[in-house]
């Protein structure tokens, strides 16, 4: 790719000469410019020329069509040291600064995406203007567990006020990196003005031309400081939240930001900016978030492991088994694939159920203005429900989704087989038991893969591709495909007891349960776990994936690996009782009764501190990492860390998790080696 | 029973040159034609959004970026709204005006009130006769001589017909356009009508406000050094035809009703127009019998006729026409602010810009009553509208 370059031109108009500055890397939108060691060259060699200009009137800074600017070359993060993260943080500051010290009104004229860095040069114009083809509009620097280094925490306070800074800085990176349409943009304070994407250049060095005149002038009424303390504490909380301060990004964010509100010098603040990038972007945090960017944004999108055949074309569905798991899988194929769907079941009860919930599932988006009312229509018109196998019969894909029954799902493959052709592939949604085995009785078993979703199907972008021996290419790259076109991340692995995710956390949650005998409040050992950065602790995990489910897996894996996954009384008394979870959160999330009148505590034993469950906990899955590569369950230790990113929600702080462990010497103690080269 | 039709405003980009290094080598055809559409609009804004009754759009090559109904893309794409419908026009060079008079024509008969009409033509990206397959008839069965497919054939072919019209009167009327054309530049008449544009090249954005076609300083000298390409010891030459070039603009047509619902401030009225077929070997000569079928239906002179903005495709057509209407060589009343030779000529487009000029000149010269805007047309055609001051 070519590099990212700052290029002028002048437009002399009648009030005066108009230096026109385009960033561009002379590639097309899908590649965005972004600010590298080369950029700052040519915005320097620029600034040189425009400061040289007797007859400047005023600047208009634009982008490549669609693209304002992604903000830093993520690339050049890679194993930074502090002296030179401080480096490209004065270089940011140094430049941009002699942008705004120009005497001419300067314009930045947001055209498409701006992001971080771009964001932070259009504050260093006098004026923005911000165009409604503007996709994304965003500080995502904190995401990244960094902060905006070029200026943006001092002069965001400025011009937009403590609460909008907060939001844009803190809370939205953190809320899934929420990023700003263009019309918030403007609501925020970020630009002065909406123009119509159509002829948004023109009418920017229009008005800058107005501007120029005097006939126009922008007046902003902003008081950094109002607000102030509600800002922070809501900034505070949602760092809180999110990261249970296991990254220091947000805080310093919020430290600098207080800084620039309360009226602090703008000199002095920027060093301040300068160091905090300095101290963050040289640490673990950041390191291990650029690396797991990479994964999440490039790597997994590349599909590894998709053998290099053809798939099987789809032209009709067919998912067996309506259940709860089964109608959400035939919501996301119809919304996704929008082919015929065929929904099969034994009970009549069960597939009118699973007809209302892909119903619901599709007016829930005609409601949300995501789907036409006529195409609704329409895709529910694709859907069929039987409890024969007669109109299973032609579909290309197949999904089952019965209970986690061996002999059950065989049965299953097994009638489904006599209707279908011979090369259908079959996909079986197990989450425990062996790929290889529910095939072993087709006439044909290297049809069946398995595809492993994770719940909420609708939600969790993950899926586990699974090739049992038996598997053939063509049904592990159809997986792959339609995991693609269900929009879902694919991470390819072996067919073994409860695959990556599930495996590893089960493995996680052996020290919680270990702790939990000892006498530690379940409370106490969920925080001390997500005092790691983790979305949750192992026991508000069970709520949300049933404490059966939970249960039936571990015992899986108990059964393959008895040394390493045994269960104990607890845990097994978690599998009999009838409650959805531990805490129960109709009742203010105390336990339920049920269970913590069941408990067995050792008398003998104390409850264990946070630091002993955190690194108990994180030993058992150095090791358990160890033995998943032992066993070819993935080809890639990368695979583990995207896996864990998107399927268990692992913080990008951490990398995943093989980052962390490499970096705070487990993976050394406990394996003897790094994870990551 | 017809109303009349109302020309209200017309705003062009600068012409460009059809080559690799022009200001448009960057641009899309309907891109360009969005910002006439927009500034247009902007400039007329007591009409209410969605209120166009129709976009009709001219263009000879209706291919690529200049395809896709460009009338209805452009309504689109201008972000006039989804209710206005838009349609594609082509008569060649007369593109425009034919969308135009038939915009007029429904404004007329109280079909619409208001209608934008244009054109454009980007022959950088839409070379001359690139993209026809001509049917073989013309030429198997001697429909046409082989000349009448290449235009520059057609005006030697003028020579030949008239004698007495000379290689170095044409280049001094070319010379003339030249000159005529520097000094409305010079004077600021094109700012009733060219709005700069910005364009996207692959060294940034860069902005255009004026024609990039012209060539001030051009000497006789000059233009008697340059040979015929179209035939040995011809007289047709780059310097005394128009050029290769790119362009769009876009005028406002109401009806009185909306004049007055919308308070606009109309600058001519149609009252009439002619379009004539002639011998497609001589397809320039097409202005002479349009003018007097025009004025001949309204009983009127050239005498009546204050100004006239022909088109420029060749010199030798425009000496043809003065010749024809007894005119000097340098009559003030054709062409007085240059013309194509200088300006350049766009194909479809190019009918447009001869109402804009016609509209700045009753702008700025109150005793002028009536103007034609005139134009030869390929295979053998030509076209005269009258026009009226308001």
């Amino acid at each position: 790719m070519n590099p990212t370059e700052f290029k002028l031109t002048f437009a002399d108009r009648p009030v005066g000469r108009i230096a026109i500055v385009t960033i561009d890397n002379g590639e097309d939108y899908k590649k965005p410019t972004t600010f590298s060691a080369h950029a700052f060259a040519s915005l320097s060699d620029v600034l040189d020329r425009v400061e040289n200009e007797p007859s400047l009137a005023g600047l208009l800074l634009t982008g490549k069509p669609y693209v304002f600017a992604a903000g830093a070359d993520l690339s050049m993060f890679k194993g930074l040291d502090r002296q030179g993260a401080l480096a490209g943080a004065r270089m940011g500051h140094e430049a941009f600064g002699r942008l705004q010290a120009l005497t001419v009104p300067t314009m930045a004229a947001i055209n498409g995406v701006c992001m971080g860095g771009g964001l932070e040069i259009a504050l260093h114009c006098d004026v923005r203007t911000v165009s409604t083809g503007a996709r994304a509009v965003a500080f995502p620097e904190v995401f990244l567990s960094i902060l905006p280094g070029w200026g943006g925490t001092q002069l965001a306070p400025r011009l937009v006020g403590a609460r909008n800074a907060v939001d844009t800085i803190i809370i939205n990176p953190l809320d899934n990196n929420r990023t700003m349409r263009p019309a918030d943009v403007v609501e925020r304070g970020y630009a002065d003005r909406l123009i119509d994407a159509a002829t948004f250049v023109d009418d920017s060095l229009a008005w800058l031309e107005q501007i120029i005149a005097g006939t126009e002038a922008v007046d902003r009424d902003v008081d950094p400081s109002d607000g102030l303390e509600e800002a922070l504490a809501a900034g505070r909380a949602a760092a809180d939240a999110r990261t249970n301060g296991a990254t220091p990004a947000p805080y310093r964010a919020l430290e600098l930001i207080e800084f620039a509100a309360k009226g602090g010098d703008l000199s002095e603040g920027r060093s301040q900016e300068q160091e905090a990038l300095a101290d963050l972007l040289s640490a673990r945090h950041a390191q291990s978030a650029v690396y797991a960017f990479e994964l999440v944004n490039q790597r997994v999108k590349r599909q590894v492991g998709k053998p290099d055949v053809a798939p099987r074309e789809i032209s009709r569905v067919a998912i067996i088994g309506a259940g709860l798991m089964g109608a959400q899988l035939g919501a996301l194929h119809l919304l996704r694939l929008e082919v015929p769907l065929v929904m099969k079941d034994i009970d009549q009860d069960v597939l009118d159920r699973c007809r209302a919930s892909i119903d619901d599932a599709v007016d829930q988006r005609v409601a949300r203005g995501r789907l036409d009312a006529g195409h609704a229509r329409f895709l529910k018109s694709l859907v069929t429900t039987t409890t024969t196998y007669d109109e299973v019969a032609g579909a290309d894909w197949v999904m089952e989704a019965v209970l986690e029954d061996v002999a059950i799902k065989q049965r299953v493959l097994a009638d489904a087989e006599q209707v279908l052709d011979n090369d259908a592939v079959i996909a079986t949604n197990t989450s425990s038991l062996s790929v290889g085995e529910i095939a072993a009785k087709l006439s044909h078993p290297e049809r069946v893969v398995g595809l492993h979703f994770f719940n909420p199907v609708a939600i969790l972008p993950l899926v586990e591709v699974v090739r049992a021996s038996s598997t053939s290419d063509q049904a592990v790259a159809t997986a792959f495909e339609v995991a693609k076109n269900l929009r879902k991340s694919a991470v390819a692995c072996a067919d073994a007891p409860a695959f990556i995710v599930n495996r590893l956390l089960i493995r996680f949650n052996g020290a919680a349960m270990a702790a939990l005998g000892d006498g530690t409040a379940f409370r106490d050992i969920d925080l001390a776990i997500k005092r790691l950065g983790l979305p949750m602790g192992p026991f508000e995990l069970f709520g949300l994936v049933g404490l059966k489910v939970a249960f039936h897996t571990a015992a899986s894996l108990a059964d393959a690996f008895p040394d390493r996954f045994a269960i104990d009384e607890n845990f097994a008394m978690m599998g009999e009782v009838d409650v959805p979870g531990i805490y129960d959160w109709s009742a203010g999330g105390e336990v339920y009764p049920e269970v913590s009148d069941l408990l067995t505590i050792k008398g003998s034993a104390a409850p264990w501190e946070a630091e002993r469950i955190q690194q108990v906990a994180l030993e058992a899955v150095a090791d358990e990492i160890g033995h998943l590569l032992d066993d070819g369950v993935v080809d890639d230790v990368r695979d583990i860390d995207t896996a864990m990113l998107l399927g268990a929600g692992w913080p990008f702080f951490n990398g995943g998790i093989c980052p962390y462990l490499d970096a705070t010497g487990i993976s050394q103690r406990v394996l003897g080696r790094s994870l990551l080269a | 029973m017809t109303a009349d039709a109302y020309y209200v405003d017309g705003v062009r980009a600068p012409i460009g040159r059809a080559r690799e290094t022009g200001y448009y080598a960057h641009t899309r055809a309907d891109d360009l034609s969005v910002r006439t559409i927009r500034a247009l609009m902007e400039r007329q804004s007591t009409i209410p959004d969605g209120s166009i009754d129709d976009v009709a759009w001219a263009a000879t090559a209706q291919v690529g970026d200049q395809g896709l109904t460009l009338g209805r893309s452009l309504a689109i794409l201008s972000g006039l709204g989804n209710q206005v419908p838009g349609y594609a026009i082509d008569r060649m060079c007369a593109g425009a005006l034919t969308a135009i008079v038939h915009s007029a024509n429904a404004i007329r008969v109280g079909a619409q009130d208001l209608v934008i009409a244009g054109g454009v033509e980007h022959m950088g990206h839409h070379p001359m006769a690139a993209e026809v397959d001509p049917n073989p008839r013309f030429l198997a069965d001697q429909l046409v001589d082989p000349a009448a497919l290449v235009m520059g054939n057609t005006a030697e072919n003028l020579h030949d017909r008239f004698a007495e019209i000379d290689r170095r009167r044409c280049d001094e009327f070319a010379l003339q356009s030249q000159q005529r054309t520097a000094a409305s530049a010079a004077s600021g008449y094109f700012n009733d009508h060219v709005v700069p544009v910005s364009v996207w090249t692959p060294d940034g954005w860069r902005v255009v406000d004026t024609d990039e076609h012209p060539r001030p300083g051009a000497t006789l000298t000059d233009l008697a050094d340059l040979s015929s390409p179209f035939r040995v010891a011809g007289s047709v030459t780059a310097g005394n035809a128009a050029g290769l070039n790119d362009g769009a603009g876009a005028v406002l047509l109401a009806s009185a009703d909306a004049v007055e619902r919308h308070a606009l401030r109309p600058v001519m009225r149609l009252v009439d127009y002619a379009f004539v077929g002639v011998e497609p070997e001589t397809m320039g000569y097409g202005p002479v019998p349009a003018t007097e079928k025009v004025l001949a239906r309204s009983s009127m002179s050239i005498d009546d006729v204050d100004i006239i903005e022909m088109n420029e495709a060749f010199a030798v057509q425009c000496v043809a026409f003065l010749d024809h209407f007894g005119l000097p060589l340098d009559s003030p009343k054709v062409n007085p602010y240059g013309g194509a030779i200088a300006m350049g000529h766009p194909l479809a487009f190019s009918g447009a810009r001869l109402a804009m000029q016609l509209a700045a000149h009753f702008k700025r010269q109150r005793q002028a009553q009536r103007g034609l805007t005139t134009m030869c047309i390929g295979l053998g055609m030509g076209v005269a509208v009258l026009w009226e001051r308001c």
